[in-house]
């Protein structure tokens, strides 16, 4: 992580305002994009999960302990709260329903069918196995570092990226599109 | 670690979806519409010195007040925010000057609040404007909403709230009317309800509910026509 970040941490941790609004400028877009994966890109409760989600990290600051960790740490905030907001929205059903004006506006400029299928199969997913992927794959923790956001073990990190990978190939066969993709490397 | 599962999603595709599907770095904003739940977080960060920095006459410079006829006069002191709803912003604000993201309650103009009707168990309705030019409706203790000020297309504005809709709450929804509509329809729980406007304020109440919000949302104006003022939200 750079200095910068850890610097401005330190200072916003110690009840620094400006520094407190540099680093969540600089947060933000992943905070948000992590959010929003999580609760399910398209849905107003995913914007308002973003929203709670970034003060949820400005009330928190201060309780940071180790500076050094602000990245991961806010990235558990904001899946706690994704989660959290994504079970009650499961619960409620009435406002998780997409909206078509925000998935327009959220939808990538060159999105393919098979692409456009796996997003849709992803949302599907429970918000835990959806966290664990982002986390993974779009935030770029470790293992372990998931394994802390989720409160879960390592073991259970592995477990949970398999199965949603399981469960995202038996979906996108349901919908017509090819199961078998060619296997990859390293995972980072 | 070496992946050797041909027959699953590549992580590889995986990621590159989810980066596609990750949206702008910012949160989208509702506009007029949304659960008072959210707006009084959305109160946080900065109301305070929004409050502060108020100017006099401001919406009316702004025309965030245009149409609502029960907003248009000078400001007394009986449209002055009470202690209580002051106290609700302040608290719900972690910061004064957390500017991360633009929250409309965090940059109200405190001289341009207005009150306008009152709502039942939820007390004084006022219509306020915030640095933006944004509608805010602020109820009594600090619950509100923000948005984009009335047009003859989204001539309403429809919050929701029901504190105990998983065991059965008193469901309310309220929200403000241009000048010229006589009446909002909608539907709760797939019950149609049709509610007049007082003064540009409408408010419905539902006991015993577990609705959290509203669908089929309808404006109905004096020449017996109806707008429909957000057509994103789905009849079903």
């Amino acid at each position: 992580m750079a200095p910068a970040t850890v610097s401005l941490a330190t200072r916003a941790c110690r009840g620094d305002d400006a520094a407190l609004n540099e680093l969540l400028a600089e947060l933000r877009p992943l905070v948000v994009r992590t959010t929003r994966l999580v609760v399910g890109s398209g849905s107003w409760a995913a914007e308002d999960a973003a929203q709670e989600a970034l003060l949820d990290i400005s009330r928190g600051i201060t309780g940071l302990r180790d500076p050094n960790a602000v990245r991961t740490w806010a990235l558990r905030v904001a899946v706690r709260r994704a989660i959290r907001i994504s079970r009650r929205e499961r619960l409620l059903r009435l406002r998780n329903a997409p909206s078509a004006e925000l998935e327009r506006e959220l939808e990538p400029a060159h999105g393919d069918g098979r692409a456009a299928a796996l997003k849709h199969a992803f949302d599907r997913l429970s918000p835990r196995l959806r966290a664990t992927a982002v986390l993974r794959l779009h935030a770029g923790l470790s293992e372990q570092e998931t394994a802390d956001a989720l409160g879960c073990s390592v073991g259970t990190v592995k477990s949970n990226l398999h199965d949603a990978r399981r469960r995202l190939t038996r979906l996108l066969s349901e919908a017509g599109f090819a199961p078998t993709v060619e296997q990859k490397g390293e995972l980072r | 670690m070496t992946s050797h599962e041909p027959d699953l999603v590549s992580l590889d595709e995986l990621r590159s979806v989810l980066g596609a599907y990750a949206g702008p770095e910012d949160p989208r904003e509702r506009s007029r519409r949304a659960g008072w739940r959210r707006f009084r977080l959305l109160l946080a960060a900065g109301a305070v010195v929004a409050l502060v920095a108020a100017g006099v006459g401001i919406a009316d410079g702004f025309g965030a007040f245009d149409g609502i006829g029960a907003a248009h006069h000078p400001q007394t002191g009986a449209d002055v925010l009470d202690a209580k709803t002051l106290a609700g912003l302040r608290k719900a604000c972690p910061s004064e000057t957390v500017q991360s993201f633009y929250m409309p309650f965090c940059h109200l103009m405190s001289d341009s609040a207005r009150l306008v009707g009152e709502v039942p168990s939820y007390g004084d309705v006022y219509v306020i404007t915030d640095t933006r030019g944004d509608l805010c409706t602020v109820f009594e203790g600090g619950d509100g909403s923000c948005g984009p000020p009335l047009s003859t297309s989204h001539p309403v504005t429809f919050g929701a709230f029901n504190p105990s809709s998983t065991t059965g709450g008193t469901f309310v929804a309220a929200g403000l009317a241009m000048d010229g509509v006589v009446a909002v329809s909608f539907t709760v729980g797939g019950t149609a309800v049709r509610v007049p406007v007082r003064n540009n304020v409408w408010v419905y109440s539902q006991p015993s509910s577990h609705a959290t919000d509203g669908r089929c949302i309808l404006a109905h104006l004096d020449d017996g026509t109806t707008v429909t003022p957000f057509p994103e939200v789905p009849c079903s």
